[in-house]
């Protein structure tokens, strides 16, 4: 087997032992001699020889990794060490125009982005000869990183040309590699995934690593004075491309080498004046001359000699621009969390920076992680306990000893202060794991959020799980009052279990949010899982509710026994109602938008306007389990039986037209719900860190709503119509765009004209419409598009649709539960 | 790129395509075929290992398509146990000659190789396909599979992918209390390992289709 170095293989337990068994990558600078090497050649063409065909032999080791890692020599497409040396020859001193300059620095910044967005250094940046002439030393100070070669091809070293190479050149190249390992080592620090998301490999090439910041700052200062010096030798316009390109770097570099100490000690940043010099970058970037020979992909040879050659990344310099702004731009909104607005602000802040599109770069993501918790401080100041007790206090409003401070001072082991601080220690420790995790979580791409939930929803089960029972231990040594309730038996506040299920309970509706928004559900299950987002934001709901009666109640208490404290308990239980009250207008809002989503996609499926693909393999009760796996563990709120789950959303009871009816109602009262969201400020909705983000998603909602109005109008105009709502007439497609990502919006195309003569007289619903006066645009977008309706003839489709209200339907077992409360 | 997906066939001449087993004993005909046939779907060809690890070990998964003498789509796979004792069929590999793309050649030696698989007591069938294949993808949701997640930046080329998966037995998870078994089982693959020269783990749990365009396919 040929270079099976298959090091850094993601080992599953699938396969046990990987790491060990594969052959070890040869370090670099390994004392091996020559001497420890045996040609055994001729010895392996006798063996092989008393194979037969369709004979293998293999140790039992040989994993489906190694197998891929291999490479075969002398096959081009797989040996990088066939690529030709081309680095060798490169003379780096070849006097340059300065227009080559600027189009050497802008490929370079070009394949700088491509790196940041994904790719390998030996794709990217490595592949640039200067880069490469400036590394290949291994030069441990800046003046051993020279242009010079080896074989010393010199030029003339006076000529204006060479001079620009080194006075400007140079240390634009050498200020891009400490940008690259700062990029690099601010990525390690945190959890972003590898390869995935991006690609830490230097190929064991230091870039610059033992060089100081400072060095950097004062190469580039030299550049530009001796920029400045020789102004007179170039036009003003080839001047200011050269001057802003340095000033830029410059810009970008203190940026991106600062401490995250630093931006918690409030230290300005530049990102700032790296977008505005980045505009100037632009504007001249048409003087710049492409130096294609400065570029080769012949490096890998040397780099990365374990995977095939691979091709250079071409980014656009207008994409790679634009991958920059976005940086900068998300580098400076991320430093918005260091001023600390409360926990949800907190929580609000990565929801919503992170929902962007197209996501925040990796980099940013990793400095985001970086500035929200190091060294065992939040935001660079606080414990873990003060962000979480902050969090559980907003939410639940506890009695007032549950989180008092002054119980830490209580030494006397019979007090049952001393027992509460031993046990909301626990909780610190066992919950703020938990906790810093979510955050983490929340920072990864989308794909890697949506299944690290999937592993999370487990851990905040369990959690849930412990945390009953301590809040059972607390509230003896609180003495809560149960309450009453009036025909059940008496219930406590339960309030770090009541904060752990919100939190399971969230986790578990993005988890459907995103199997939406990426994709992962089809069309003909978008009822289905409607129907389970519906199920647990209503029972979000419910523990909303049941939060907010113990939240109110605790503060009677407390200012009912201590006079003094009563005015801040009741500051401390606005916000706490004032929280769960947007909770609850939130959760309204989805809710309804969901159960009216489960109804128009169960008519459209009724209507065989949307069909399941024909599937003559497993069976749909076998895809439910798989499709419900991540929540089938969860104790509570349970996945229902598949019988009854297929009975509940499918509503057989319920006529078609019914249910376009209840839709139009959800719909309406979901309208009023996020028009009402929409108002709120920021104080209100803790959006204090990112409100234009929550504007933005809000507006999303209301067009999904809409778009949805729009559709259920039209089922229904077809259905009422003579012809009815058949494939004969309708044509459905999904609409993502212009929608919330979340909330794909059936899209109802005419293919003939409806017949106009309707079975019923009586007018559409459109109470609707004309509910909202001011947004009227919903009127026109429905009239729009039912007269747009292509009059196409009717394409001959086989047609066996039949009418809608006599659908046969499965035994009816519950009553309805798409239907409103 | 493979989705060039409904070619229509140049001669209206009925097509008379039969289906066999990889034979061993065939190997120096047909491996060669097979591999040049699964090649020019990839940006980077696999080793020679690849073949033999699948071929050897599970031949009798491995479905061709002649037209005559030809082969012209093939379809590679394994089957073996997966995480907690599930027997886990792999689809790895799909291709179709593209002049034959668009007559079901591919959907029919997908069903001979999942057919294979039921008799090998499977208990699922999973692979990977880039996000953008979409006639692959349509192609395997019409037999049955369901998209279970997706990878981001799964392929070398950058392209994410959908894991999609047929199950074939209950696993009985009702209200079992399993530890971290939902589905999503590569979650803890943390990927911070440093260092790697390869850049092929991103085919990290099963390797099928680096190189960007694993199922090659028609619809």
């Amino acid at each position: 087997m040929a270079n099976t170095g298959v090091d850094g293989v993601r080992d599953g337990p699938a396969q046990p032992n990987m790491k060990n068994d594969s052959i070890p990558a040869m370090h670099p600078n390994s004392p091996l001699s020559t001497d420890s090497f045996r040609d055994i050649t001729a010895e392996f063409f006798e063996a092989s020889a008393k194979l037969n065909v369709g004979q293998l032999v293999k140790d039992p080791y040989f994993t489906l990794l190694q197998a891929v890692g291999a490479l075969e020599i002398m096959d081009p497409k797989m040996d990088s060490g066939m690529l030709e040396a081309e680095y060798e020859s490169f003379n780096a001193l070849k006097p340059r125009l300065p227009e080559e300059v600027i189009g050497i620095m802008d490929q370079l910044l070009s394949y700088e982005m491509a790196w940041h967005n994904g790719s390998a250094l030996s794709q990217t940046v490595f592949t640039c000869l200067y880069i490469d002439r400036l590394l290949s030393s291994g030069p441990e100070t800046l003046a051993q990183a020279t242009f010079a070669s080896f074989t010393g091809i010199e030029g003339d070293a006076d000529s204006k040309e060479r001079q620009l190479l080194e006075n400007v050149l140079r240390p634009y190249c050498l200020a891009l590699i400490k940008c690259c390992y700062c990029v690099n080592q601010q990525i390690q620090m945190e959890h972003i995934y590898e390869e995935e998301d991006f690609v830490t490999q230097t190929y064991n090439v230091s870039l610059l690593d033992s060089v100081e910041p400072n060095e950097i700052l004062n190469i580039l200062d030299s550049a530009l004075q001796w920029l400045e010096a020789t102004k007179n030798s170039y036009s003003n316009e080839i001047f200011e491309a050269l001057e802003c390109r340095l000033l830029h770097r410059k810009a970008l570099f203190r940026d991106l080498s600062r401490e995250i100490e630093e931006w918690v000690s409030g230290v300005p940043s530049e990102w700032d004046s790296s977008l505005e010099l980045l505009a100037k970058v632009e504007k001249s970037h048409p003087l710049g001359k492409p130096v294609s020979e400065a570029f080769s992909t012949s490096v890998q040879r040397k780099l990365a000699s374990q995977v095939p050659p691979r091709p250079m990344v071409e980014i656009s310099f207008k994409d790679a621009t634009s991958s920059l702004k976005k940086l900068c731009i998300e580098g400076k909104d991320v430093l918005k969390i260091l001023k600390y607005q409360g926990s949800t602000n907190l929580v609000n802040y990565f929801l919503n920076f992170m929902a962007r599109k197209p996501s925040p770069s990796p980099y940013v993501r990793s400095l985001l992680q970086s500035l929200f918790f190091k060294e065992m401080k939040i935001l660079g100041t606080m414990p873990i306990k003060q962000l979480l007790f902050d969090d559980v206090r907003e939410l639940t409003n506890p009695v007032d000893l549950l989180l008092d401070p002054r119980n830490e001072a209580v030494e006397a082991p019979q007090d049952p202060r001393f027992n509460i601080v031993k046990r909301t220690n626990w909780f610190i420790e066992r919950a703020g794991r938990s906790y810093l995790d979510l955050f983490r979580n929340i920072c990864q791409n989308r794909s890697r959020l949506r299944r690290n939930l999937c592993h999370a929803i487990l851990d905040w089960d369990s959690l849930q799980v412990e945390c009953e029972e301590i809040d059972s231990e607390l509230r003896e040594l609180t003495q809560e009052e149960p309450q009453k309730t009036p025909n059940g038996p008496p219930s406590y506040s339960f309030p770090l279990s009541s904060w752990v299920y919100l939190y399971k309970l969230r986790q578990m509706e993005w988890i459907i949010l995103l199997g939406f928004e990426l994709e992962v559900y089809q069309p003909h299950e978008y009822a289905d899982m409607f129907w389970y987002l519906q199920i647990y934001v209503r029972t979000k709901i419910g523990h909303l509710e049941r939060i907010r009666q113990f939240a109110t109640l605790n503060t009677k208490v407390v200012s009912k026994n201590k006079k003094k404290k009563g005015y801040s308990a009741n500051a401390q239980q606005q916000k706490s109602l004032s929280l769960l009250n947007y909770y609850l207008l939130e959760g309204s809002a989805i809710q309804e938008l969901a159960g009216a989503m489960v109804n128009v996609y169960v008519a459209l499926s009724r209507l065989t306007l949307l069909r399941k693909p024909p599937q003559p393999y497993s069976s749909d009760h076998l895809r439910y389990e798989l499709r419900m796996k991540p929540f089938f563990t969860i104790g509570c709120p349970e996945v229902v039986p598949y019988d009854i789950f297929t009975t509940l959303v499918d509503n057989p009871q319920v006529e078609t037209l019914e249910l376009l009816e209840l839709a139009s109602e959800s719909i309406a009262q979901a309208r009023k719900d996020f028009d009402q969201l929409g108002k709120l400020d920021a104080e209100t909705s803790r959006t204090a860190l990112c409100e234009d983000a929550f504007k933005i998603n809000n507006r999303e909602m209301l067009r999904s709503c809409i778009g949805l109005s729009v559709a259920v109008a039209q089922i229904t105009k077809a259905l009422k119509s003579a012809g009815g709502a058949t494939q004969e007439y309708l044509e459905v497609e999904i609409e993502r765009a212009k929608y919330h990502p979340s909330f794909p919006v059936p899209s109802i195309k005419n293919k003939a004209p409806i017949k106009t003569a309707p079975i019923k007289t009586e007018p559409i619903k459109t109470e609707l419409i004309k509910t909202e006066p001011g947004k009227m645009e919903l009127g026109k977008t429905e009239q729009g598009k039912t007269e747009q309706g292509k009059p196409e003839p009717s394409k001959t489709e086989p047609s066996k649709t039949e009418p809608s209200k006599t659908e046969p339907r499965k035994k009816t077992k519950k009553k309805a539960t798409g239907k409103k409360k | 790129m493979s989705a060039h997906a409904a070619t229509p066939l140049p001669s209206e001449v009925p097509l008379k395509i039969s289906y066999a087993r990889y034979d061993a004993a065939q190997e120096p005909k047909q491996l060669e075929a097979i591999r040049q046939l699964i090649s020019s779907d990839l940006s980077e060809p696999y080793s020679i290992y690849v073949y033999r690890y699948f071929l050897y070990q599970w031949g009798n998964l491995c479905y061709m398509a002649m037209d005559g003498e030809q082969i012209i789509g093939v379809v590679v796979s394994k089957l073996e146990e997966h995480r907690n004792g599930v027997m886990r069929g792999y689809i790895a590999m799909l291709a179709v000659k593209e002049q034959y793309r668009g007559k079901g050649i591919a959907t029919k030696l997908v069903q001979m190789a999942i057919d294979a698989m039921i008799f090998g007591d499977a208990d699922e069938v999973a692979l990977e396909t880039e996000i953008t294949n979409t006639a692959a993808i349509k192609l395997y949701e019409r037999l049955g599979f369901l998209r279970s997640k997706r990878l981001h930046r799964y392929y070398l080329n950058g392209n994410s992918a959908f894991r999609l998966l047929l199950p074939l037995k209950s696993q009985g998870l009702l209200h079992e209390h399993e530890e971290h078994e939902c589905g999503e089982d590569d979650g803890h693959d943390h990927g911070h390992d440093h260092g790697h020269g390869h850049g092929h783990d991103h085919a990290g749990e099963e390797c099928g289709g680096h190189g960007g365009h694993g199922h090659g396919h028609e619809h």
